[in-house]
């Protein structure tokens, strides 16, 4: 009854939708109680929708298809709620309740009626399509009429805290994008010169950049503790489609900044606005279809696949459509060593990055398109592309958070900046030659990463004693959030330590410092898993700890997993997962990782998702009251 | 400095670093295309001597053999079959039946010394590349 109510729910929600977007593209006065109207009602029945999928989860209700084949009576209650996300067709559900609810907080914010209007409008044309390829390519409100007493299950890598949560938060990022796309979209059709592009696109902007900061930063420690294999980032393509936008989304809030100060970039950040939107479609694209080999990827039916290409055709034709036919008028010249000029250098180098990293993610579809064979692009091809676009990155952020509005006097500026260079300098000298040598990259992110820290510590140490406003802090934490990043990713690589190691009653090893001894083994039995754990005391000498990774088997799917064990102190991990255990009696092979400073990784993206939330707070203290 | 000198010489710095960008791209681009091939097309067209490729098929039942760290098996398309040794620690979902791809180099045209081993975590255990090689093998 539940999932039947939640069905017509969202096809009545798509028929308003469909009003909505008729009654938009004519924002007369009379029309903003309607269209209001139609905006709140849509956002009821999607929550409707939406919740009712959720009690179908909660209550394992084995009517439903979905639930059927995404569920099991034994997972714990968290994890069958969090299935309704896990899955393609729930996870479309939450995209749509997600751009509804959106729409709706959009909705109450006061804008100039006509381009207000116009937006919702657009946004209703949004909710029709994606509604609509819900309704007829994955519908997960399908019922059997013969249910079954069980489900088939969840895969259990997905059995986690850290990933149960990762999808709406990285959906929210995607999601996102859609209110400035629909913004820019109205502001084409009714294109008059220095809208204050600023104020109205920013906190959507930043509601979505420092959605996607938080779920990357959450879907890389999350492959970190959970894939057994000790990596943060893999350059997979789900990764990188993920972020591509967040790259796309980065360029705007700095182009927007330039914008508010002289009114250039305008015709970019049109353009760009629009670019990002697509390359979320894309997002969603790549990870529906199973296209690409990946880590994760839903296999799903190629009519799904063509689905999305089309809504991708007919937004991104439509966006590209109306950029081609405003009147753009062409925005004031950017003065090269000024804060604009900086900020549009910035941009050009961030378009650069994405470039590379849409090259190397789609080459290999368009090679396997036209009957190359398949392939894959390694990882160092990003690597070695990317990492060296750090330096003139940290150069413009550290310059650029110096120089305020209107001052054309770079050249003091930047010899300010010359005791950090030094400094680093000495660093990556200490590291060249303490390694014999070292990985070349490494330096280089020691080298980036160190100077801008050094440069903005300066900074943040000034504003400590001078009240600053709160937009100085936002930006100064992402751009220390970034250096932190690139300084936890370099330090990893340059200190840090993997063996495989053999493990036995009267076997001891040694890795560097740390010496590792098997205490002994017991069966673990639980909810939905029965596991083999093995204890292992972790010594460096001065302390020991007692690590107990496991090899868990999963009832439904049957499925085995290693449980990888941690210890950490903040800001180092040593990291223990267990391998294949040997023919000889009690002894295994272990996987053991000491990666100092890895943390920092994960810190520094929530600094840069901290940075969105300061300038969240510091838009809603002064936005204009509806 | 005028202003037209100090344009230009902004223009040629960001044109000399595009360069550089582009260089490297090129550089990194061209050692890191690692291909796919399944055991037949390596049997029908051998890739190129030392270079990193990929191999998958089904594991063969009954073939997967352990000694200490070291692991051997073999990979079949139904055709023609490759023997892959690994010597890491092997990947959960790595099982006699399943489809795998395997990344490394070939030691003979028979034999793949592998460095990497992916088994996906995805409701159809077998990697997309496997089951299009595996389906265009049905007569």
């Amino acid at each position: 009854m539940t999932v039947e109510l939640a069905h017509y729910a969202l096809i009545l929600a798509l028929f308003l939708a469909g009003i909505r977007g008729y009654v938009g593209l004519r924002p007369g006065p009379g029309t903003q109680p309607v269209i209001q109207a139609l905006v709140g009602s849509d956002f009821f029945l999607t929550t409707l929708s939406f919740l009712g999928l959720m009690v179908a989860f909660a209550l394992s209700d084995f009517s439903a298809l979905d639930v059927i084949i995404n569920s099991h009576t034994a997972k714990p209650l968290i994890y069958k709620i969090t299935a309704l996300w896990s899955h393609h067709e729930g996870s479309l559900l939450l995209w749509v309740w997600l751009l509804s609810s959106l729409t709706f907080a959009f909705s109450r914010v006061a804008l100039p009626w006509d381009v207000q209007g116009r937006a919702l409008g657009f946004l209703g044309l949004l909710q029709v399509g994606f509604v609509f390829f819900i309704l007829v390519t994955s519908n997960p409100f399908l019922r059997t009429f013969e249910a079954p007493l069980e489900g088939l299950g969840l895969n259990p890598l997905l059995q986690d805290p850290g990933l149960a949560f990762h999808p709406p938060i990285l959906y929210l990022g995607y999601v996102g994008v859609a209110v400035p796309f629909a913004l820019v979209l109205s502001l084409l059709v009714a294109y008059e010169p220095r809208r204050p592009l600023d104020a109205w696109l920013r906190p959507w902007v930043l509601i979505s950049w420092g959605a996607l900061t938080l779920g990357i930063t959450m879907g890389s420690w999350w492959a970190y503790y959970v894939l057994g294999w000790g990596g943060w980032w893999f350059w997979d393509p789900v990764e990188n489609v993920a972020l591509m936008p967040w790259l796309a989304l980065t360029a705007l809030l700095h182009a927007l900044r330039a914008h508010a100060q002289d009114g250039a970039l305008e015709r970019w950040i049109y353009l760009l606005v629009i670019i990002a939107f697509l390359l979320s479609l894309v997002g969603t694209f790549l990870v529906r279809s199973g296209v690409l080999t990946s880590v994760h990827s839903f296999a799903s039916a190629p009519s799904r696949g063509l689905g999305i290409l089309g809504l991708f055709a007919v937004y991104g034709g439509l966006g590209l459509n109306l950029f081609a036919r405003a009147p753009l008028v062409s925005p004031p010249s950017v003065v090269p060593l000024s804060r604009t000029g900086l900020l549009a250098a910035h941009n050009i180098f961030l378009m650069l990055a994405l470039s590379i990293v849409f090259f190397g993610t789609l080459y290999p579809l368009l090679v396997q398109t036209f009957g190359g064979g398949s392939l894959t692009v390694g990882a160092p091809y990003f690597n070695v592309t990317l990492i060296p676009l750090s330096l003139p990155l940290v150069f413009l952020m550290a310059l650029g958070g110096r120089l305020s509005p209107g001052n054309r006097d770079v050249a003091p500026l930047a010899w300010s900046l010359a005791w950090a260079g030094l400094v680093s300098f000495g660093l990556v000298a200490l590291f060249f030659y303490k390694n014999k040598g070292g990985p070349v990259l490494a330096l280089v992110g020691l080298g980036a990463g160190s100077v801008g820290f050094l440069a903005i510590a300066q900074d943040l140490m000034g504003g400590i004693r001078q009240p600053k406003p709160l937009p100085w802090w936002g930006m100064h934490t992402a751009h220390l959030g970034f250096c932190v990043l690139i300084l936890g990713m370099a330090l990893q690589v340059l200190l840090g330590h993997e063996r495989d190691l053999v493990l036995g009653p009267n076997i001891t090893a040694q890795a560097g410092p740390y010496t590792l001894k098997l205490q002994g083994e017991r069966d673990v039995l639980a909810d939905n898993y029965y596991a083999q754990e093995v204890r292992i005391d972790l010594s460096d000498g001065s302390h020991t700890w007692t690590l107990a990774p496991q090899k868990r088997t999963y009832i439904a799917p049957q499925m085995t997993l290693s449980q990888t064990a941690m210890h950490s102190n903040g800001g180092q991990i040593l990291y223990l997962a267990l391998g294949d255990r040997l023919a000889e009696p009690g002894q295994w092979i272990v996987r053991f990782y000491h990666h100092p400073f890895v943390p920092f990784v994960w810190y520094g993206g929530f600094l840069m998702a901290l940075s969105a939330l300061l300038g969240l707070i510091h838009w809603i203290r002064r936005r204009p009251c509806a | 400095m005028k202003p037209k000198h100090r344009r230009a010489l902004g223009l040629a710095a960001l044109v000399l670093s595009l360069s550089i960008s582009v260089g490297l791209v090129l550089y990194a681009f061209r050692d890191n295309m690692i291909f796919f091939y399944s055991p037949t097309q390596v049997t029908e067209t051998p890739p190129p001597p030392g270079k990193i490729i990929r191999i998958g098929g089904m594991v063969e039942k009954g073939s997967v053999h352990r000694k200490g760290a070291q692991m051997t098996f073999v990979v079949t398309d139904f055709k023609n079959t490759l023997t892959i040794s690994y010597g890491g620690v092997v990947p959960d979902l790595f099982q006699e039946g399943t489809g795998v791809v395997a990344q490394g180099t070939l030691t003979t045209p028979t034999h793949l010394e592998a460095k990497t081993l992916l088994a996906k975590h995805d409701e159809k255990y077998m990697p997309p590349e496997v089951a299009r090689t595996l389906s265009d093998q049905k007569p």
